[in-house]
């Protein structure tokens, strides 16, 4: 049975096995090699998505879950307000290295943002210690989403 | 932005359809649309004539497009950006400007000092400092030549700013696209003007990554996300003990499961071929194989710590001796020793390994990899496929982390790829090795572990004695670095940070015993000195209790003489407030040591929870001589302060019958942002040579964490990680 779903905005339809891991879908059927393979266990977060706005692991994310499901990959980060500030940040704060981690940091920090615009400290924690960085970037992480909030209550207030 | 980055902007913008490859079994996906640039690219290509191509390194095209073709690799420390830096300095470009690539495997591209291609040692920078400003100083002169000629006027009256030739009245100027043709006819100069430092306006001022957009954006391309038209991807089961092999094998199950393709035994293991990951992953876990033990059947760690621990009581080679140990101890006051011990430890680099392999029909092969070492995978790939090097062609990647890994001495990971794709040469598509975490974590090549024996003598209040014995393998014996690494047969890197200690001690013995075992060990982020700083700092620190002083100033009386270590030494003390008191329930602990040419010192700020330590402030002070990108010198510290800590902490691989206990995050666990303390990072300039810069922010971690542990609960951890030995 195919899975229907969408994809950054575009119906799809998958014919992967009921079992396969949105992940794997999305890099080797799709094509968005975006999203990143760490550990394929939900412990390191480099494959961070969102499905219907919530961070999730799409390494431990069978593709029979996302049918009729509104799913978001690094690839249309900046189709949103938030992502583009969170990418500005990133990228001003110059947080990347290796890099291989950073589209799962991203995300998740989008839907931290997008659920709380002025996240404290421990929000920051609970929301980003899933996502794990080999190269150690967690300074400027947690300063560029300081810088991301931010910017976007800033830009709110000047609307 | 880099041009590159836009480049493939605009190359998606595009309506891209894309299609499951046909009778692939594992989906198919009928048609799509991924809006703008949603797909990664490769990089771009760099064959092809350029216009200009002064050099090995640098391409100027009509249309005024700069490349550079980055002779190392990047797997996080930022020389894409340096190396561009170095070169924008003399050709007079903004960075931004530069698009910046890897360098394909050739002998243009050997590193200067160790000969082969390779990124490592923390000597990028240094190393290439001088030959980047030569091959940038080289286009520009050529630039300048060939605007000159066309104006008619001496090349006095021109010069070169902001990529365009101007002439310095004022009166013309010209991009350096539009004479690129020109300059590529004009005879390459053997001597150029390199600039003055004091002239130097990108050298030394922070600038931003070239790298960076693209990767946050997930558009820049890494080994594990590179796809060929028809590419199956393949995993490995390799035997679960070192030196251990297939006694028998049942594919059946495996070539059941939908996607897979081929099961095929090769020297490594049991390779299952198949349409993708996936497919690959569950016909691996389909296999039912037997194997034979080898050699590494029976390695126990619990075991080889007491056989260390002996072996670090007995003399081992002598490295070392000044003085006369013996006779300082037979007259000491006080003569005291411990034992420290390191364990094996996994780079795990967050991107896992691959390797993928495209036959040729000539017999050859083009790879497309992750490595910081094409010097030694390609010749090595070569001969795996009976060939001369030349039918070889290499293609490297972005990294996603290396620390060591990706350079590994025999080639490990690319001649198993080949291995694969031979195995299936009949299919004639490009085959992807991939390795999970836990093929990463299980897989071998980690740091040494290592047993240190110290002993100190103390006389009138004065270290007058000072013996380090160290127990280790031995990561030379067995690889072409055998000759280099190996004096007397004595691996340097067992002993680096212990046997050139710079300490005044009249009496200082430094010996090695050199142990073999059949887990396959290599360089892990700052290699020897991971161990021996250890040993070191933490013994002067109880060095420093036994004669009542202050870790700080002991350090700084011991050190008379060598500026560069006091100077960052100081500088540390200072910033972190060395002379008040920690807050209550804190305690703070310092250390300082020279590596790879870099001078680091580590204040460490640890309070203990729960039985766990938690880590409240880093401060770090560096000298590495001339900077090239002080914010990328300031990342690398942080980085590799969190790096340190996290082998210090908590992560450790162990053995029980010959099979490693670890496989993930969870049991290999590193260091969590709600974990990471800040990390503040000085740089300081006393205008010695220059230095290495990744390696060097990690030995020193550990040794200050430990003091600053040691200070509020009064006990001395001797063994990593700390793990929860302040539990009990
Ligand atoms: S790959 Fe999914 S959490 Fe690590
Ligand atoms: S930047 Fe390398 S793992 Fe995070």
């Amino acid at each position: 049975m195919p899975i229907e779903t969408t994809i950054n905005g575009t119906a799809v339809r998958v014919e992967s096995t009921p079992d396969t891991p949105l992940l794997w879908v999305l890099r080797d059927e799709l094509g968005l090699v975006g999203t990143k393979f760490g550990c394929g266990r939900a412990l390191c977060g480099a494959c961070t998505v969102h499905v219907d706005g919530r961070a999730v692991r799409a390494c431990a994310f069978p593709i029979r879950y996302a049918a009729g499901k509104e799913i978001r990959t690094v690839e249309s980060i900046e189709e949103t307000e938030v992502g583009r500030a969170v990418v500005e940040a990133w990228v001003g704060e110059e947080v990347v290295q290796c890099g291989w981690c950073q589209p799962g940091q991203c995300m998740s920090a989008v839907a931290l943002l997008k659920e709380k615009p002025a996240p404290t400290d421990d929000d920051v924690d609970a929301a980003m210690s899933g996502n794990l960085c080999r190269c150690g970037t967690y300074t400027r992480i947690r300063k560029a989403i300081r810088g991301a909030a931010r910017a976007l209550a800033d830009r709110e207030e000047n609307r | 932005m880099s041009r590159h980055d836009d480049a493939r902007r605009e190359g998606l913008s595009r309506r891209a359809f894309l299609r499951g490859a046909a009778g692939s079994g594992g989906g198919l996906v009928l048609a799509l649309w991924f809006g703008p640039r949603l797909v990664a690219r490769p990089f771009s290509s760099v064959e092809g004539a350029a216009e200009f191509a002064p050099n090995a390194f640098l391409r100027i095209d009509g249309d005024g497009g700069v490349t550079l073709l980055a002779k190392h690799d990047e797997m996080g420390q930022g020389i894409h950006t340096g190396l561009a830096i170095v070169v924008a300095e003399e050709l007079e470009i903004d960075v931004a400007a530069i698009d910046v690539v890897p360098a394909p495997s050739g002998p243009a591209y050997r590193h200067s000092l160790y000969g082969v291609q390779g990124t490592g040692g923390s000597t990028s920078t240094w190393t290439s400092f001088d030959q980047m400003r030569q091959a940038g100083a080289v286009a520009r002169t050529m630039l300048v030549a060939a605007a000159a000629a066309e104006w008619g006027v001496d090349a006095a009256e021109c010069s070169a700013r902001d990529g365009k030739v101007v002439r310095r009245d004022g009166s013309a100027e010209r991009s350096y696209g539009s004479l690129a043709a020109a300059a590529a006819a004009r005879p390459v100069p053997a001597e150029v003007a390199l600039k003055d430092r004091s002239e130097f306006r990108r050298i030394g001022r922070s600038t931003p990554r070239v790298d960076s957009p693209a990767k946050v954006r997930g558009t820049a391309v890494f080994s594990l996300d590179q796809r060929r038209p028809g590419m199956l991807v393949a995993m490995v089961e390799r035997p679960p003990t070192f030196g251990g092999s297939v006694k028998k094998l049942d594919p059946d199950a495996a070539l059941r499961v939908p996607g897979v393709r081929r099961v095929v035994e090769v020297e490594s293991g049991v390779a299952v071929v198949a349409d993708g990951f996936w497919a690959a992953k569950k016909g691996r876990e389909a296999l039912v194989v037997e194997w034979n033990g080898g050699l590494g059947a029976s390695i126990d760690t619990a075991r080889l710590r007491r056989e260390y621990t002996r072996l670090a009581e007995r003399p081992g080679r002598v490295v070392r001796s000044d003085g006369d140990f013996e006779a300082a101890a037979a007259d000491a006051d006080e003569l005291f020793e411990a034992i420290y011990e390191v364990p094996f430890q996994a780079h795990a680099p967050m991107e896992p390994l691959s390797c993928m392999v495209e036959l040729k029909a000539d017999g050859g092969a083009h790879v497309v990899t992750g490595s910081q070492f094409l010097g030694i995978d390609h010749p090595a790939a070569a001969a795996a496929l009976g060939v001369d090097p030349s039918r070889v062609t290499f293609e490297n990647s972005f990294l996603g982390g290396g620390f060591g890994r990706r350079a590994n001495p025999k080639a490990d990971f690319t001649v198993e790829a080949i291995r694969v794709a031979q195995a299936v040469a009949d299919l004639g598509v490009p085959v992807k090795t991939v390795w999970t975490r836990e093929d990463d974590l299980k897989g071998g090549w980690y740091r040494p572990m290592f047993v240190n024996g110290v002993a100190g003598a103390v006389k009138d209040g004065k270290l007058v004695g000072w013996r380090h014995r160290i127990v280790g393998q031995s990561i030379a014996v067995g690889t072409a670095f055998e000759g280099a690494m190996l004096e007397d047969g004595v691996d340097s890197t067992s002993v680096e940070g212990a046997a050139d200690m710079p300490h005044g001690v009249p009496n200082l013995r430094v010996e090695l015993s050199t142990v073999s075992l059949a887990v396959p060990v290599q360089w892990w982020r700052s290699v020897g000195h991971s161990n021996t700083a250890f040993a070191k700092e933490c013994f002067l620190d109880e060095c420093a209790e036994r004669v009542g002083k202050d870790g700080y100033e002991f350090r700084r009386e011991l050190l008379r003489g060598h500026g560069r270590l006091l100077a960052v030494l100081d500088r540390a003390a200072e910033e972190a407030g060395w002379t008040d008191p920690p807050p209550a329930g804190v305690g703070r602990g310092i250390s300082v040591h020279e590596s790879f040419k870099g001078f680091a010192a580590h204040v460490v700020e640890a309070s203990v929870e729960d039985g766990r330590p938690r880590v409240r402030r880093i401060v770090c002070a560096i000298d590495c001589g001339l900077v090239v990108n002080p914010d990328q010198v300031v990342s690398q510290m942080q980085g590799a302060a969190i790096f340190a800590l996290s082998s210090a902490l908590s992560s450790e691989i162990t053995f029980t019958d010959g099979r490693v206990d670890q496989g993930n995050f969870d049991d290999f666990p590193i260091v969590r942002l709600h974990e990471a303390p800040p990390v503040d990072v000085h740089i300081v300039d006393t205008g010695g040579e220059m230095g290495g810069i990744g390696e060097v922010g990690v030995p020193g971690v550990a040794p200050a964490l430990c003091a600053a542990l040691h200070q509020v609960t009064g006990r001395r951890i001797r063994r990593l990680p700390v793990g929860d030995q302040l539990r009990s």
